[in-house]
């Protein structure tokens, strides 16, 4: 008996020390990394082969998501993360760059009619798609006539309808007639521009893109690779292959980062100060905007008095220590700075914290004793959970008593977002690049409003603002907008949680944007 | 009782449950402070520095909020094993004594349960109900109830046809009288093991269903979602994991070491 | 024979009810498949064509017979979230499970079986007192904190072994044995000591049988008795035991791929339970069901070939 336990113990031993023999026998940590990425990129290394690169191993870059992609068909998609990635492979008539300042992409320029209702775009000549054919007018007008409903089908999106006509004038010339003037239509034409009548996007997406879709394993990973053909050689990627892997767990993230299996990582401030002496660590405000939602609907928040109360409790300080490591931007407004121009930065001072002046306006509302709510958080997103933790802290200090229910984000999305059946929430909503997509949230014609505040000069001055081409001028309509949404206390808006992204110490070039973009193209490997 | 002390799976059981009760006790007098008082100046300081154990990203004290979680975890073990319980005994009584049709259709609804991995059905269970202690309850009661149906089953079943049956149903007693004043007592160390061993699963599918982000609701310091918040923390303060994660482990070993125990020394005895 | 009809035709209705079960419970789940796809920032009019193609809009009933039909011919319907066919997914995850599963039930029975043995012929020795307290404590440890301190030790501090991700059978024999390799030892642990327990017992009681003593007056060795008598018979209870491991280590993975970030069944489910994938989560639990079943069904026929007994006692 003990000799055949003994047996078993060697053969364990032994099986353990073959599975670590391969990689122990390389020391260092990058050869490790290299030997890992070489067996991932063998398939792909057939395809590209002929095209040489220099001599050498194929330049990969591992990053991680933390959601599965929504659908690979650009118009059947409409998750941020998902956008982030394919933006690599897509290519709108415009671009947007760093700031978020539109430029010229599959257009080289575009002109704007005196009445602000005709826009006529002239193409580049050099663009082919991933599958070889050339871009021409006709692949424009495909798209758009599909995305405004003008070809007989359903219109693939409301924000489009507002096209009226589009033609093409010649092969590189299109122009679009909208029915009313619209100042945020420039900032939509950075939709992907598809080939025409190639209806596998959603399992093989082909774009004009400097990476072409390789592959997509669901519940594991999305592999670009570099377009070699791309038109526009000064941005041509430095790195030859992108794989993107899809992770839930934070702790797996930072731990693959760590075991040299991920190249780069979007972790949290606590991780990043952890991987700091290591990795590369690079921080942004990425224009999301973390609100804590009141419904303007449900007692006792339908009381202006009320909302403006809490507004005196919350220490967004101590959220951003709390949840977000310190690493946040404190908001006043449904509004980013990394805005620019559109931020209204004269509302700090509105609310600062004033404990007696909440319970007086309490008192006046008729709750001086305080009253119980219930905040509904989406479980999934760790960070607000541990906000509403603090919040329950900070709120009772005024007597408010706060219960916590976490739900599943698909409860919340259909509770919460689409029903407004709550009473207060917290979540965060990703940026855009065109102010009204932020603050027509706001609108009561809007029919995702979950926040149910409804102002009548607010959504005047919205129309308003749509409708003036003149950027200063536009710029005050929203910087108002803001003041109005703070005074009224729609809601609470905490912060600007960053983006912090680890890398690893050769692996330079991360870009950051105002919206989700991991800009594959301008990362690099330092020799 | 004594005869249980000569196992030792049984004596270690004890002690370590000895001990969680012990915790829970003075929890309920004494905590060293308010578990969900934050305190952001002191966030995750090292166990001594600040707090015996220290203390957690919001600076709440991870001994008091530990020990709370002791009584969060108990609270979940007795309602489950309570409610499941009883649920279970009851069908598995009836489903063993009377056998036929009904003993049928119970075992094919029993093995159709079994037939889901005990943390999907809880999963499934949860997302349906939304998360809570309630619900957090209701769900691991319900995985619960088919292991005490099973071995009461499997009890009334030896006993039905025994000696001491047939001689009281001589005397005219009724078959409720004969299953729960005759049979059930000579079940009932079988039924504790099984108590014990349900009570130590109670507790782990909790830490699981925390892991995966559902369960109780926070700030209630459960310890399956202590563990679950220290998990993203580990490499900040790696200490952290290990307290929850030691004393889930502790009440679980206890437990099943407890019910281990009580089953060897009734196989011994038989 | 109508022992085995009766068995077949018990195990037909427990897949109804498994199927019926699952269909049931997600109708009354909130929330709505095509408004998780798109998540916030859909536009309304791309919520209105996802769920038309989704085919939400039909009756209950006859969503429920369309996706049974269905099943009979092979098919599992379409997934919501991955717009890919059901089996096909099903067939990628079982590529992971399968291996995972695998190689779990393999290092379950070799640390279980002779660690078993060798407790039941020590009994109370104090080492091996120590020894089962420790494979009782590997069991009390919950399998992702178990996952977590391996990852950290193994992957992260040693640089062993991968952390994450999958690599195939086919790419690299060794590579895949690497990934599989930590995941299986945290699921294995635990099941391996219900194992041990079970031999230990088993063992015990079988040597307590008066064959036993037979053999022994007969001047047989004590490892021919061991050997010979003992451990054969003694492990024929034991293959119950393995029928219930194989539910429980398809538990454990549910938690376990999601630790270690493997494309497989587990994270399949828990992805379409949150993102109320219903085709392919019935697909999914139709699947894990009909294996426990199965397994079960097969532990009763191996039962009843050894031990005729149990096949007449019906």
């Amino acid at each position: 008996m003990k000799k055949y336990f003994k047996t078993m113990l060697c053969v364990v031993l032994a099986s353990m020390t073959v599975l670590s023999g391969c990689s122990g026998s390389s020391t260092s940590s990058d050869n490790e990394t290299a030997n890992e990425s070489t067996s991932a990129v063998q398939n792909s290394q057939a395809e590209t082969s002929q095209v040489e690169e220099g001599g050498g191993e194929p330049k990969t870059v591992r990053i991680n998501t933390y959601s599965e992609p929504d659908s690979l068909d650009p118009w059947m998609s409409a998750a941020t993360d998902t956008e982030s990635i394919f933006l690599n492979v897509f290519e709108g008539l415009v671009g947007f760059d760093e700031e978020g300042a539109v430029t010229a992409k599959l257009a080289k320029d575009w002109v704007i009619s005196e009445d602000n209702l005709t826009y006529t775009f002239h193409l580049r000549d050099d663009v082919t798609f991933h599958n070889g054919k050339p871009l021409t007018a006709e692949d424009v007008i495909y798209t758009y006539e599909n995305l405004a409903g003008l070809n007989g089908r359903e219109a693939i999106s409301s924000k489009f309808q507002v096209i009226e006509s589009i033609e093409a004038e010649d092969d590189y010339t299109v122009s679009m007639h909208l029915s009313e003037v619209n100042a945020a239509f420039l900032e939509f034409t950075k939709v992907a521009v598809l080939p025409k009548d190639y209806s596998e996007q959603a399992t093989a997406p082909i774009g004009t893109g400097p990476f072409r879709f390789v592959e997509y394993v669901p519940g594991q990973r999305v592999v670009l690779e570099k377009n070699e053909d791309y038109y526009d050689k000064e941005h041509m990627p430095s790195i030859d292959r992108a794989e993107v892997y899809i992770m839930t767990d934070e702790s797996a993230v930072v731990t693959a980062l760590q075991s040299g299996q991920l190249d780069a990582a979007n972790v949290s401030p606590e991780n990043a100060a952890v991987l700091e002496g290591d990795f590369d660590i690079y921080t942004s405000p990425q224009n999301m905007v973390q609100i804590f939602a009141l419904n303007n609907t449900v007692e006792p928040f339908t009381d202006k008095r009320v909302r403006q109360a809490l507004s005196y409790v919350v220490d967004k300080q101590q959220i951003i220590d709390g949840a977000f490591g310190g690493y946040a931007t404190m908001l006043y407004s449904n509004f980013s700075p990394v805005m620019g121009v559109y931020y209204n930065d004269q509302l700090a001072d509105v609310y600062s914290v004033n404990i007696e002046k909440a319970k007086e306006l309490l008192t006046e509302a008729g709750y001086p004793d305080g009253f119980s709510m219930v905040i509904k958080v989406p479980a999934n997103y760790r960070q607000h959970v541990d906000t509403a933790q603090i919040l329950a802290e900070q709120l009772k200090q005024v007597n408010v008593q706060v219960e916590i229910q976490p739900i599943e984000w698909g409860t919340w999305l259909e509770d919460v977002y689409t029903n407004a059946q709550y009473q207060a929430t917290i979540v965060g909503l990703t940026g855009k690049l065109d102010p009204n997509d932020i603050l027509g949230r706001y609108t009561s014609g809007y029919k995702k409003n979950f926040f149910k505040y409804s102002n009548p000069d607010y959504d005047a001055l919205i129309d308003k603002a749509l409708q003036t081409t003149d950027e200063a001028e536009r710029a005050e309509y929203y910087k108002e907008c803001q003041r109005i949404l703070t005074e009224d206390a729609a809601a609470i808006w905490t912060c600007d949680p960053n983006l912090t992204i680890a890398c690893r110490k050769d692996l330079k070039g991360y870009t950051f944007y105002p919206i989700g973009f991991i800009d594959f193209s301008k990362m690099y490997y330092e020799e | 009782m004594k005869r249980y002390f000569s196992s030792s799976s049984f004596c270690v059981g004890f002690v370590l449950i000895a001990l969680m009760t012990g915790i829970l006790l003075v929890s309920f007098v004494w905590l060293p402070k308010d578990p969900n008082e934050m305190d952001l100046l002191h966030k995750l300081s090292a166990p001594g520095t600040y707090g015996l154990l220290g203390t957690d990203q919001f600076g709440r004290d991870i001994l008091s909020r530990a020990m709370k979680g002791v009584q969060i975890s108990f609270l979940i073990g007795v309602l489950v094993v309570a409610f499941g319980g009883c649920v279970g005994t009851l069908i598995g009584s009836f489903s063993g004594y009377y056998g036929g049709k009904v003993d049928e259709i119970v075992m094919k609804l029993i093995d159709t349960q079994m037939a889901f991995p005990g943390v999907l059905l809880a999963l499934m269970l949860i997302a349906v109900f939304g998360n809570g202690i309630a619900n957090t309850v209701l769900a691991l009661t319900i995985m619960s109830v088919p292991r005490f149906a099973r071995i009461s089953r499997s009890g009334f079943m030896k006993y039905r046809d025994s000696d001491f049956v047939r001689a009281e149903k001589i005397r005219g007693a009724g078959s409720l009288r004969i299953m729960f004043l005759h049979i059930l007592p000579n079940l009932v160390s079988e039924l504790v093991a099984t108590a014990s061993l349900a009570f130590a699963s109670a507790v782990m599918a909790e830490a699981g269903l925390s892991y995966l982000g559902m369960g109780i609701q926070p700030p209630n310091p459960s310890l399956g979602k202590m563990l679950s918040e220290a998990q993203g923390l580990i490499l900040r303060a790696s200490w952290y994991v290990l307290i929850p994660s030691g004393i889930i482990t502790m009440l679980v070993m206890g437990f099943n070491l407890l019910g281990d125990g009580i089953q060897e020394v009734n196989e011994r005895a038989s | 024979m109508r022992y085995y009809c009766r068995k077949a035709g018990g195990l037909l209705v427990t897949l109804a009810l498994v199927s019926l079960i699952t269909f049931g419970v997600f109708q009354i789940l909130p929330g709505n498949p095509a408004y998780i796809i798109l998540g916030v920032d859909a536009d309304p009019l791309q919520l209105e064509a996802l769920t038309k193609s989704m085919g939400l809009d039909l009756p209950l009933y006859q969503r429920y017979l369309n996706w049974i039909q269905g099943v009979f011919r092979g098919d599992l319907g379409q997934s919501l979230r991955y717009q890919q066919p059901v089996s096909q997914l099903i067939v990628q995850g079982l590529r992971v499970t399968g291996g995972l599963a695998a190689m779990t039930m393999l290092l379950t029975v070799l640390i279980g079986i002779p660690v078993g043995i060798w407790l039941a012929g020590h009994g109370e020795k104090p080492y091996a007192v120590g020894f089962s307290m420790l494979s009782q404590l590997s069991l009390s440890i919950p399998a992702f904190c178990m996952g977590i301190f391996l990852i950290h030790i193994f992957s992260v501090q040693l640089k062993w072994l991968p952390s994450i991700g999958f690599v195939s059978w086919a790419e690299s024999p060794l590579g895949c044995l690497k990934s599989l390799f930590l995941p299986s030892v945290s699921i294995a642990l635990g099941s391996a000591s219900v194992l041990i327990r079970y031999v230990k017992v088993s063992v015990t009681n079988q040597q307590k049988q008066d064959y036993v003593r037979t053999a022994y007056s007969k001047g047989l060795g004590r490892r021919r008795v061991m050997y010979g008598h003992v451990i054969r018979n003694s492990l024929i209870p034991v293959i119950t035991i393995l029928g219930m491991l194989t539910a429980d280590i398809l538990g454990g993975s549910i938690i376990t791929e999601n630790v270690f970030s493997l494309p497989g069944i587990g994270r399949l489910i828990s992805v379409s339970i949150s993102s109320r994938d219903l085709p392919l989560l019935q697909g999914l639990v139709l699947y894990l069901a009909v294996i426990v079943v199965i397994c079960n069904f097969a532990v009763d026929l191996i039962y009843s070939v050894v031990d005729p007994r149990i096949r007449l006692k019906r």
